[in-house]
């Protein structure tokens, strides 16, 4: 697999090769986490399409070779938080449609019920947390993001963060229980 | 129970979400077409084009790469506005040569990446950036090397981009750069002076506008001369930007620009220092060194002046000599003298050494081997001095030797100098022998040591050869014994400032000891409390220096993890996750341990034939689930033929059977029979068919190898039968003459080549092992390679030197080569004769003997 910097230089070029492998690298890592921050698949595709359209049309204003990862998930959760800001009913929007699309990875249909299911009760537990902890959660778990960068996409101290996901992951473990004894 | 974090991230992990292909195209569509539709809608605008061209790095650097070209082949077509411009024209068009250093930096607070450019007139170019060396001509890469890796290498997308904008600027003019920078569309670009920018009347100093983008070019050129010296590209948007710093000189040899000339320094054995390589056969127009080669040769070597001599009443020998540095070409420094010889043919070892920088003063003490109860006076000392680059393949290079005959004796060094009490040479000694295994020699020091360890550090240091000799002979118990008793004072010692950090190595043969022993808790518990201990600082300490020594005791801890882990796998067979639990690391992700092999792991075990062999393991287990296990072996043909490597014999849940793969040709193994004893006495019968094996024999532990390999020829309808026969056999003598370091012997021909069949040559090197070979493996190699055929009938050896036991008596161990050399082919015999005599004063008489042979044939009926 060719190093994301040449990938960059060509995109850069005008490679519309280089833009195929970029998007087959990331594209569903990107959904994922688009997907998990609004709880909303279309939703989801449609922020990542925009993320990579608005980048294919100033490619410079990615510059740092290496962290293209977290760049592009940076940039997925900045567009999330405006969708947010802008349309308060995806606060709350039903996960449905996003649990009969989740990748299976099983091949026993027991145990793929049974990953549906717990996958439908994360989606659910992680939709009725706080945005902002949600977000943090969400980022540092699949974005893999580290906590001082989530503190700078969300404007606030790493410590900030830190709280905010021990809160949420606090909140997400006593959800999960509830479900479990209900 | 609310779950635990762990498993609520790893089922936040879990949740994966994908969109259908169709979307995927439909995306990816979309974003393509916005692509081609924003290219075309900048097309015409050259001043977004700019932006973009200019914003990447590396066309920045390529930007520089044209100025650069165009600076050399003249400027000829600009513009006529500026008069000082055209007289900077006219200077560099009477430059043969120059070099140039490109500093590219991408952002505001990056650092910047470097790249050294040199270009003759003739536009061959060689550029150094990071580790490689790039080659090219008329603006196409010819050759890459990475110097570092020491091979030919792709080159770096920098520097093959600067060339390839190179080759587009033809012919060289600043028209054409601007054609290949703005694609034709900003043709108007003229360096104009910049009066407000000139700080001095020396200095002549030109911008360039870059239409349709806030980014510029500035270049200053001396008024007097001419020449410019600094380009710089700059963008105020971001603070990126590249400089460009020129130099001018005569124009460097055809051989620096030869891609050829410096494979072949490339190759050599001398040039090591990365510096050497990275500037090979550069010159420095003001004559200044370069290169570590540069210095040497304006140096030399040359020997140490010594200043005085003295023998302690123990016997110790202490030199200390100015101007002890001896630079080597590859720039590292050998100091003072590296052997001592005396009239009494003694072997001496260095157990000191020091130089003080400033003085340029070397300190040194040898001892002889029995130090020091040895207390010979000798009439003559011999002290030899070799640049010696730690290479042991490499004989060292004699720098010249200095006889004494007088010399202080009995007599202690001068207070100022020499800093360790004498009797630390006695626990160096004692030391040594422990790692040579010589224990009554080490004892027979041992007891010279008086005191108790918690009163005194020698005692300690004394009592922790002791425990080392026990750990080494696998005597845990008493190890640990001694070790329970050691503690208090090996905390004590640990604690104890030293000036430097603290150092945990002090307990590994007793944590080790412990493991060996199966107290897993116990050294969990010792690591941590160790860990948690506190060693004491000097007060005068500044908070840097806390923090060095802090993170010097880190990487001491890591340091002893690194021999304590290995250790504990081979000898206390502690699996992978036992080591992961007990010191809290993660072996196989941990960089510290990738080159480390462990009993049930290594990181090749990741490879797939590895993988499919523990499967395969699996597999069988499952088998003998329903199967029973056979009383002594049983061989199973597998179904299907597939790539392993076996890398454990123990199925999953059996313990009393093993598995032995046999995957390749039946001969193979039968020529191994009885093997080292039975060397070159093994005949394979001519009409038995090679059989390609796919194997496993299910044995019980404790089966000898050769048992496994007859149940195999019954197998297969063979059987072993020993024969006497007479047989030519070399009887090995030994002249008695002193032996060679074994580093300094190398196999007798090189280098190491193939005859047409891919066969080594008779002579060449076949093997070769740091820790030295012995004469019972030289001698059995030659019988193998003798008989390679499995006939039978080669040369035997039977030896008589009794090396190995002069060798095991006088302490010298049992290694006489470095390198084993290949013996097959007709003209090994001659060969070996002379090797073995010119190298270790073996000589062979030949005679008929009658031997016994291993015969392997059909079974009789």
């Amino acid at each position: 697999m060719l190093d994301d910097a040449i990938l960059i230089w060509k995109l850069r070029s005008g490679s519309k090769e280089a833009f195929r492998l970029i998007y087959e690298q990331y594209a569903r890592d990107l959904l994922t986490l688009a997907a998990s921050l609004l709880g909303c698949p279309a939703g989801a595709e449609d922020v990542v399409q925009d993320v990579f359209t608005q980048w294919v049309q100033a490619p410079g204003r990615f510059r740092r070779p290496g962290n293209l990862r977290a760049w592009l998930s940076t940039c997925v959760a900045n567009r999330c938080r405006d969708l947010q800001r802008k349309d308060h009913s995806l606060r709350h929007t039903a996960v449905q449609s996003l649990e009969h699309r989740v990748n299976r990875q099983v091949d026993s249909p027991v145990r793929m019920v049974i990953q549906d299911e717990d996958i439908r009760r994360v989606s659910r537990a992680l939709n009725t947390l706080p945005y902002e902890q949600r977000e943090t959660l969400v980022l540092r778990v699949q974005g893999n993001l580290t906590f001082r960068q989530i503190a700078r996409l969300q404007k606030v101290s790493p410590k900030t963060s830190q709280s905010r996901y021990h809160y949420g992951m606090d909140k997400l473990r006593c959800l999960l229980d509830e479900e479990v004894n209900a | 129970m609310k779950p635990s974090k762990q498993s609520v991230e790893k089922r936040i992990r879990g949740i994966q979400y994908d969109a259908s292909p169709e979307t995927h195209d439909k995306v990816i569509g979309s974003v393509l077409s916005a692509m081609t539709s924003c290219s075309q809608k900048h097309s015409g605008a050259s001043a977004l084009l700019g932006n973009l061209i200019m914003k990447s790095p590396v066309t920045k650097l390529a930007f520089a790469a044209v100025l650069v070209t165009a600076a050399i082949f003249g400027f000829q077509h600009v513009g006529s506005s500026s008069i000082a411009w055209a007289d900077v024209v006219a200077q560099f068009n009477a430059v043969p040569y120059f070099s140039a250093t490109v500093y590219i930096k991408e952002d505001v607070a990056s650092d910047p990446k470097q790249m050294e450019v040199w270009m003759s007139r003739d536009r061959r170019t060689r550029i150094r950036i990071g580790t490689q060396v790039v080659f090219g001509n008329k603006g196409h890469v010819i050759k890459t090397f990475d110097f570092q890796q020491r091979q030919v290498a792709a080159p770096d997308p920098y520097a093959e981009q600067f060339m390839e904008r190179l080759s587009r600027v033809e012919p060289f003019s600043l028209d054409a750069v601007i054609r290949v920078m703005f694609q034709g569309d900003m043709q108007d670009v003229t360096p104009l002076v910049n009066p407000d920018a000139v700080i001095s009347q020396d200095m002549v100093v030109f911008d360039i506008d870059l239409p349709g983008t806030p980014e510029w070019v500035r270049i200053w050129a001396l008024r007097e001369s001419r020449l410019p010296v600094r380009f710089k590209i700059w963008d105020p948007r971001s603070g990126d930007g590249t400089d460009v710093v020129f130099e001018y000189a005569n124009e460097q040899s055809d051989a620096f620009f030869d891609p050829n000339a410096f494979e072949t320094q490339l190759q050599g054995r001398q040039n090591r220092s990365p510096v050497n390589m990275a500037y090979a056969n550069l010159k420095d127009p003001g004559g200044k060194a370069m290169t570590p080669e540069d210095m040497f040769a304006q140096s030399g070597y040359h020997l140490p002046d010594i200043k005085q001599v003295g023998i302690t009443p123990d016997g110790a020998v202490w030199i200390i000599a100015d101007k002890g540095r001896n630079r080597m070409p590859d720039g590292r420094n050998v100091y003072g003298f590296s052997r001592l010889e005396d009239d009494l043919d003694r072997e001496y070892v260095r157990v000191y050494a020091s130089h003080v920088t400033l003085a340029d003063q070397s300190q040194q003490v040898f001892v002889p081997a029995g130090y020091p109860f040895d207390q010979r006076i000798p009439g003559k000392l011999i002290v030899i001095c070799e640049a010696d680059d730690g290479r042991v393949r490499v004989e060292h290079e004699l720098i010249g030797t200095v006889e004494l005959t007088q010399w202080q004796q009995d007599q202690s060094w001068p207070d100022d100098t020499i800093r360790d009490p004498e009797n630390t040479f006695r626990l160096s000694m004692a030391w040594k022998h422990c790692a040579q295994k010589r224990y009554d020699e080490a004892e027979k020091i041992l007891v010279t040591i008086p005191g108790t360890p918690n009163e005194s550090r020698m005692a300690l240091e004394r009592e922790r050869v002791r425990l080392r000799m026990l750990f080494i002979q696998a005597a845990y118990a008493e190890a640990v014994a001694m070790g329970d008793g050691l503690m208090p004072a090996m905390k004590k010692e640990y604690q104890r400032w030293k000036g430097s950090s603290a150092d945990p190595s002090l307990f590994t043969d007793y944590l080790t000891a412990l493991a060996c022993l199966g107290q897993v808790d116990r050294v969990k518990d010792l690591w941590q409390e160790i860990k948690a201990t506190k060693p004491e600082l000097s007060a005068t300490l500044n908070r840097l220096a806390r923090e060095h020594i802090a993170e010097s005791t880190a990487y001491s801890f890591e340091l002893c993890l690194r021999t304590m882990v290995p250790q504990m796998s081979q000898k206390a067979h502690l699996s992978i996750e036992q080591l992961d639990a007990l010191f809290d690391i993660d072996i196989k992700h941990n960089e510290a341990f990738t080159h480390l092999g462990f009993w049930d792991w290594n990181p090749e075990f990741d490879q797939p034939e590895y993988k499919n062999w523990e499967r395969h393991l699996a597999d069988l287990s499952e088998y003998f689930q329903t199967h029973a296990l056979p009383e002594n072996m049983v061989l199973l043909e597998r179904d299907k033929k597939e790539a392993l490597k076996a890398n454990q014999y123990k199925m999953p849940n059996i313990a009393s059977h093993y598995v032995h793969n046999f995957d390749t040709h039946l001969k193979a193994y039968l020529k191994t029979y009885r093997y080292p004893e039975s060397a070159g006495r093994v005949r394979i019968e001519a009409h038995i068919p090679e059989v390609i094996l796919n194997h496993d024999l299910i044995y019980k532990p404790e089966t000898p190898y050769h048992e496994m390999l007859r149940f195999l020829m019954d197998h297969f309808g063979l059987e072993v039968v020993e024969v006497n026969e007479p047989r030519t056999v070399w009887v090995a003598h030994y002249d008695g003459r002193a032996l060679k370091d074994f580093k300094q012997v190398k196999a007798p021909v090189s280098p190491r080549v193939r005859d047409a069949n891919g066969q080594l040559k008779a002579g060449v090197m076949s093997s070769s092992s740091s820790g030295g070979w012995d004469v019972s493996y030289l001698f059995q190699r030659f019988m193998r390679d003798q008989n390679s055929e499995c006939k039978a009938t080669g040369i035997l050896i039977h030896d008589e030197t009794g090396l190995a036991k002069i060798q095991e008596d006088t302490g010298m161990g049992p290694r006489l080569s470095r390198e084993c050399p290949c013996w097959t082919g007709p003209d090994a015999p001659a060969i070996a004769r002379k090797w073995f005599g010119d190298e270790f004063g073996i000589t062979f008489t030949e005679e008929t003997r009658t031997v016994t042979t291993y015969v392997i044939r059909d079974k009789a009926d």
